[in-house]
């Protein structure tokens, strides 16, 4: 045994469990990227202003459908980045939108450039932009255009904002419904349990979209797409909380019948105490790696309704949102660049789930 | 486990009753009748209809009744197995639902079928050949197919079928199959259309099971016993298939009951999109439509399945794992 | 071309209806002179059906061809939204006693030979065709008329209040009588000019009662005419709670296919089938110039869809044989674009008159007293009105088509009031908008640069929009921009339809996004104009409880919106010239106040995208494209035809 290795096994043995866990994650490279690119798109939901090009609710009818302009990096050798411009009139046939590029004539596209004022977290005004034209009465459509000539680049930002505070949020509301109910539903058990667990039935029976037709009504009605938006979060929480919540039962019911459990209850620790304190921090790794699985269900139930017309609904928007809006045939046919917000579904889903294997792996002490 | 069983199904009854009055206050929820929604269905295609003619309407319906009233007329025509009128369609619920649910099964039930057809084969084979090229593939495979919502790929997949092959693939029939009475030809157009829908309904799934099947295997695969009789030289795929399949299964097998109504209601959006004659776009419709005891009867037999879904599940996994123990 | 969308029409006494109507040649009736389908020779030999000369009238209705005579046979698929879309079935049909012809500009006979007014108008005489026949080979005599009189539009427990062209002034109905076997006599107390355009609607759309009912076939669900006790057993084996429920369902066509019609086509199948299927009517009176008995089309086929862009794909695949209903404008560039496959053709009709997207401001917002009184001063709602640019919302929503007007008819009606009242402040004068609402007292502004109201808060509008034909939520995002640029903050909502209804019935819309047609017809069904209809438009609800309670409760109107109350009352009872100058006038005031804020009309919006096979002739190219026309039946869809 040379010394390295037994000062590793020593580091091992303090280490706390949120070490060990953190330490096997590590290993795990596809998690490690995905979480990278995660915490890249939650930079852009702290701060959507900054990576947007243009507001995204600017309109302008002489610029529809514009198709996606790409970045040349480099003119006549130097870099000095630009994209050509492009000239666009309506075919006197079919009423299209046609666009032509000119490579001659060039915008110049600068990183850290001035353009529309916005405020950080509504603390601190700025106009600076990850990327915007040199001359800002010029534009840019790095993702194309959509039918009111808005950019579709900007606009994803803004729906990636909106569409993972929906995950983040309404995932991080269910994890307490469902340790809370599910914990007591398990630790309790009897009658309590019993009212839970077809609470839990009933939930999962209902489909979501009555739910949503009724809420949609319920709601205020001087309520601004964005309040909607929470209320809408909330209740995704209130239907998402029933799968975590039989999972956490079931754990309690093996747990409570451990020693350490009876010590705490001998001690005359408050049930609460014993559920929040004593049995959740046993599989509180286990929860995470879960609820990391259940962000991307979010997204997908947030983009589904919105897509029916049943959740977040314009001027809000979010990627189900953009979707929707795509969702006709003029854009498949005409303008498959507005299906980009679908790509982006995809890669936030796909990296959550990522995350959260490799979260699981690494929270399953048995795993080597 | 049968004092169990008789248990669950003692309280059934109770809990159908309860069920159908959060049905009812759901559906009654939104503001508006059947007779709003249908004013602003005839306004919205350009026609007009007058403000008597309305209130007529409405008495006729008897949407005019307080809620209570109309909640217990409904329970009592359930009673006597009377699912009521649609609203919209002026024929007995009954009819409608029992018209869709033939066709609604089959897809449900091929895309089950696939499902499973594609979801375990490739989770033994990423389970026996780990980190293989095919299994990285599999793996990419699956959790893009998680990911991608199912709506999104079928419009995509009906438009390419149109733009590239020129078919229109919307739809379970050929135009002149729709109403044709059964016959090879009919299944044969059936066959034809049904495994687009079947496969972008069962691609989540697939990716899913897939998933669960090779980590659940990988797990078996490690165990000493297995070990024991690779030793004893048994043939690997014979070893395979005869223990540690079977095992892995267990889990899996025990969610079935989850499917049932899961057989409904996975289908909503992308039945609606891909035009499928099925449920799910009848109670979409019949929601937006506020044809409330339509959307009320369906519900109802949803909640139904999912109760049976639920027991079957738990007895399952009971009989399946004698390590689980049935609580009394 | 899209862009030519002025026709030149030259209209006639529209409003008033020709005293007389010239009846049905019966120059083709000689023996021999009629020909018939193949297939319905082949029943006739078989003894299945009468000859020809037996289902025909002695004057049949002889219906002018569009392109050519043309050929038997072929089904036309189309497509339809199931059941609460029966209104495609009606619309296709067109079964009436008179209808209006393709310009919209005439009403003519169908069913009915003709009909004569006394000089004074208050009595009016319906002649029907002798020998005429409905789908199952019984007579149609005046008798069926007289049954939905005395039966159902005279029971109580059928029709609790009266549709309000068949009332008198004081409530009552009109007296109608059997002149003879083949002529009904309608007599009103007061002139009733617009008799025939009332008529030429009276189709049993909207699960209404037409006005004439194949009485042989339903007395037997009416308890007038037979025992209570067996109608009531009926209706409880077909799941009916009461007898009313069970004649309502027995009579609609598209709910019962044992219904005996008069249209060309009569239901086979139900709307709540997967295919709604129409065949052939063997009694239908209508031939061509050529003597050959119409519909040329053997079937017409109408497939579900449970979604409309699954639809739009099935068009654009080339899947139905002539569709408009459903078809979106927004795609026309790739219907056009397909054009060249050679598969069909695309036709536009654009809307007859009124404008495609206006924005109603509610006139007795209540909720708000501060924001209400502003919403109701006009020079609030013409500033609103100037704000707008009209021209941005062309391009983006209406694919350039189109012009910047207010709802009124269209240049080539009678109504029209000129030009100058059709444009009257659709300019984009961002300008002048901010000199009247500086005006109005609306000077301070937040730091926003909201306006802000007497009582400190911003003025705040919300549009409330539901997304009907698609395009409805960019005009409002659109407007709402506009609005905002002029110091007016603008929430825009969109809304699930039923809920934007259910508010607007409250009076808690504050403005709405729909389009403003039935221009054409100030005076007959729901004109969005009279606010004592307007259970669709948002304009002013409690003007319309004023008008329902005789002034007990709700908001009195302001002068110049009685005036056009008066001045509907008026026009139904005045002859065709007199009808004419009111109607302007009502159009100046409606211009002028500003009620409803134009933007972008004349159109192919609204189901005016028609889609036809290459093979799939005699449709016209323009076409009046309204609800009371019934458009597309207007066209006189019996003529269509497959050529070979």
């Amino acid at each position: 045994m040379s010394g390295t290795s037994s000062a590793a096994e020593d580091r091992v043995a303090i280490a706390s469990n949120w070490r060990l866990v953190w330490w096997r994650f590590r290993r795990h490279r596809l998690a490690m990227i995905s979480a990278g690119l995660l915490i890249f798109m939650y930079m852009i939901v702290l701060a959507p202003d900054f990576f947007s090009v243009q507001d995204p609710e600017r309109t302008d009818a002489r610029q529809a459908f514009i198709p996606v302009q790409m970045i040349h990096f480099f003119d006549d050798g130097s870099l000095s980045p630009w994209v050509p411009t492009i000239t666009g009139k309506r075919h006197p046939v079919t009423l299209r939108m046609e666009w032509v590029a000119d490579p001659a004539r060039k915008v110049g596209v600068r990183f850290f450039a001035r353009g529309y004022s916005y405020r950080v977290l509504g603390v601190f005004e700025t106009n600076v932009h990850l990327i915007a034209p040199a001359d800002p009465t010029q534009r840019i459509f790095l993702l194309g255009s959509d039918r009111l000539g808005r950019d579709q680049w900007s606009r994803i930002m803004h729906g990636t904002q909106t569409s993972m505070t929906v995950g983040l949020v309404a995932v991080a509301l269910s994890v307490i419904l469902g340790v809370v109910l599910g914990g007591l539903s398990g630790y309790v058990g009897g009658k309590t349990d019993q009212v839970i667990q077809r609470i839990i039935e009933l939930l999962q029976s209902v489909p979501t979209i009555p739910i949503w037709l009724a809420l949609s009504a319920a709601l205020p009605r001087d309520w601004t797409p964005i309040q909607v938006f929470f209320a809408i979060t909330v209740i995704l929480s209130l239907v998402g909380w029933t799968t975590l919540g039989r999972e956490v039962r079931g754990r309690f019911l093996a747990l409570r019948e451990e020693d350490f459990v009876l010590a705490a209850r001998l001690a005359g620790c408050s049930r609460m105490r014993i559920i929040l304190r004593h049995m959740v921090p046993t599989f509180a790794s286990h929860i995470i790696a879960t609820s990391s699985l259940a962000i991307p269900v979010m997204i997908i139930n947030e983009t589904s309704l919105s897509f029916l017309g049943l959740g977040i609904r314009p001027p809000a928007i979010s990627w189900g949102v953009l979707l929707q809006e795509a969702q006709n045939i003029q854009t498949l046919a005409l303008a498959p660049w507005l299906l980009t917000p679908g790509l982006v579904v995809i890669v936030a889903v796909l990296a959550f789930n990522l995350v959260g294997d490799g979260l699981r792996d690494a929270a399953d002490p048995y795993s080597n | 486990m049968t004092r169990y069983i008789a248990q669950r199904l003692l309280i059934l009854p109770l809990l159908m009753v309860i069920y159908s009055f959060v049905i009812f206050l759901i559906i009654q929820a939104p503001p508006g009748d059947f007779l709003t929604a249908y004013v602003a269905t005839l306004a919205s295609s350009g026609s007009s209809i007058s403000a008597d003619q309305i209130a007529a309407l409405r008495h006729q319906y008897g949407l005019d009744q307080p809620f209570l009233v109309q909640y217990f007329l409904w329970m009592q025509n359930l009673l006597h197995g009377d699912f009521g009128l649609s609203l919209e369609y002026q024929r007995p619920n009954a009819d409608l639902i029992s018209e869709q649910l033939g066709l609604t099964l089959a897809l449900a039930l091929f895309s089950f079928v696939l499902t499973w057809a594609i979801a375990v084969p490739a989770g033994i084979y990423s389970a026996t050949h780990p980190r293989s090229l095919i299994d990285h593939v599999l793996t990419v495979i699956n959790y893009v197919g998680v990911a991608t919502p199912n709506f999104m790929l079928a419009l995509i997949l009906m438009w390419l079928a149109f733009a590239y092959f020129d078919i229109n693939v919307s739809g379970l029939f050929s135009p002149e199959f729709v109403d044709a009475p059964w016959s090879f030809a009919r299944v044969g157009d059936l066959l034809f259309h049904i495994w687009l829908p079947g496969l972008v309904l069962g691609i989540a799934g697939t990716a899913r099971l897939s998933r669960i099947m090779r980590a659940n295997l990988l797990d078996e695969l490690n165990k000493p016993y297995v070990v024991t009789a690779r030793a004893k030289g048994m043939r690997e795929w014979r070893l395979v298939l005869r223990y540690p399949v079977r095992l892995a299964f267990n889990p899996l097998v025990s969610t079935i009951g989850w499917y049932l109504p899961a057989l409904f209601s996975g289908s909503l959006i992308v039945a609606t999109v891909m035009n499928l004659p099925n449920i799910g776009p009848l109670l979409l419709r019949a929601l937006i439509n506020q044809d409330m005891y339509l959307a009320g009867g369906i519900l109802l037999i949803y909640s139904f399945l999912t109760i049976v879904g639920t027991l079957l599940s738990d007895v399952l996994l009971a009989l399946l794992d004698p390590r689980i123990r049935v609580e009394s | 071309m899209v862009r030519d969308v002025k026709r030149r029409v030259a209209l006639i006494g529209l409003a008033a209806g020709a005293g007389v109507l010239a009846t049905g040649s019966s120059v083709l009736a000689q023996a021999g002179r009629y020909k018939e389908a193949a297939s319905v020779t082949e029943l006739v030999r078989a003894g299945k059906l009468p000859a020809i000369e037996a289902r025909l009238p002695e004057n049949p209705l002889v219906v002018p061809v569009v392109e050519r005579v043309g050929e038997y046979g072929g089904i036309w698929r189309r497509a339809f939204l199931g059941p609460a879309d029966s209104n495609n079935y009606i619309r296709v049909v067109y079964d009436s006693l008179f209808r209006f012809s393709p310009d919209g500009a005439k009403i003519e006979p169908k069913i009915a030979a003709g009909a004569e007014s006394s000089a004074d108008y208050k009595v009016w005489t319906i002649n029907l065709r002798k020998g005429s026949r409905w789908s199952d080979g019984a007579p149609f005599t005046a008798d069926d008329i007289l049954f939905w009189y005395t039966d159902v539009l005279l029971n109580k427990e059928l029709t609790p209040t009266l549709p309000g062209w068949i009332r008198n002034a004081d409530g009552s109905a009109a007296k109608v009588e059997k002149a003879s076997e083949t002529a009904v006599r309608f007599t009103y107390l007061a002139p009733a000019t617009l008799f025939l355009t009332a008529v030429a609607n009276q189709d049993g759309a909207d699960r209404t009662f037409a006005m004439f009912l194949p009485a042989h076939y339903l007395k037997k669900f009416h308890p007038a005419h037979a025992a209570k006790a067996d109608i009531d057993k009926v209706a409880a084996a077909a799941g009916f709670k009461t007898w009313t429920e069970l004649f309502a369902n027995r009579n609609a066509p598209p709910e019962n296919p044992e219904r005996p019609t008069m249209a060309a086509w009569a239901p086979i199948s139900r709307a709540s089938d997967p295919i709604f299927t129409l065949r052939r009517n063997p009694y239908y009176v209508g031939v061509d110039t050529a003597g050959n008995q119409l519909p040329y089309i053997d079937e017409v086929r109408f497939t579900f869809f449970a979604d409309v862009q699954a639809l739009n794909l099935a068009a654009i695949a080339g899947n139905f044989d002539m569709q408009e209903r459903h078809i979106n404008m927004t795609n026309y560039p790739v219907l056009k674009d397909q054009e060249k496959t050679g598969k069909y053709r695309i036709i536009t009709w654009p809307t007859f008159g009124g404008a495609d997207a206006v924005i109603a401001i509610n006139q007795t917002y209540a909720a708000d007293p501060v924001m209400g009184k502003v919403m109701a001063t006009k020079d609030f709602r013409v500033a609103l009105s100037f704000a707008i640019n009209r021209d941005q919302i062309k391009e983006s929503v209406f694919l350039g088509l189109g012009e910047a007007r207010q709802g009124v008819p269209a240049p080539w009606h009678p109504y029209f009031p000129g030009a100058e009242w059709a444009q009257k402040y659709t300019e984009f004068k961002r300008d002048e908008a901010n000199k009247l609402l500086d005006g109005i007292g609306l000077t301070k502004k937040d730091a926003q640069g909201f306006r802000l109201l007497s009582n400190g808060k911003p003025a705040t509008i919300e549009i409330s929009v539901v997304p009907a034909f698609g395009a409805w939520p960019d005009v409002a995002l659109l407007v709402g921009k506009d609005w905002e640029a002029v110091g007016i903050k603008t929430i825009v909502q969109i809304r699930e339809r039923a809920l934007h209804f259910k508010m607007g019935e409250n009076n808690e819309l504050m403005a709405e996004v729909w389009n403003e047609d039935t221009s054409a017809f100030p005076y007959t069904g729901n004109a969005k104009v009279d606010p004592r209809n307007a259970p669709i438009l948002t304009m002013g609800p409690l003007w319309r409880r004023w008008y329902a309670t005789s002034g007990k409760d709700g908001v009195e109107p302001p002068p110049e919106m009685k005036r056009i109350v008066e001045i509907v009352d008026k026009a139904r009872t005045v002859g065709p010239e007199e009808q004419i100058k009111l109607s302007q006038e009502l159009y100046r005031n409606w211009a002028d106040n500003v009620y409803e804020i134009g933007t972008i009309g004349l159109t192919p919006m609204v189901q005016g995208v028609v889609v036809a096979a290459a093979k799939f002739r005699n449709v016209p190219t323009t076409l009046g494209n309204d609800w009371p026309l019934r458009s597309p039946g207007n066209a006189r869809t019996e003529q269509f035809f497959f050529s070979k």
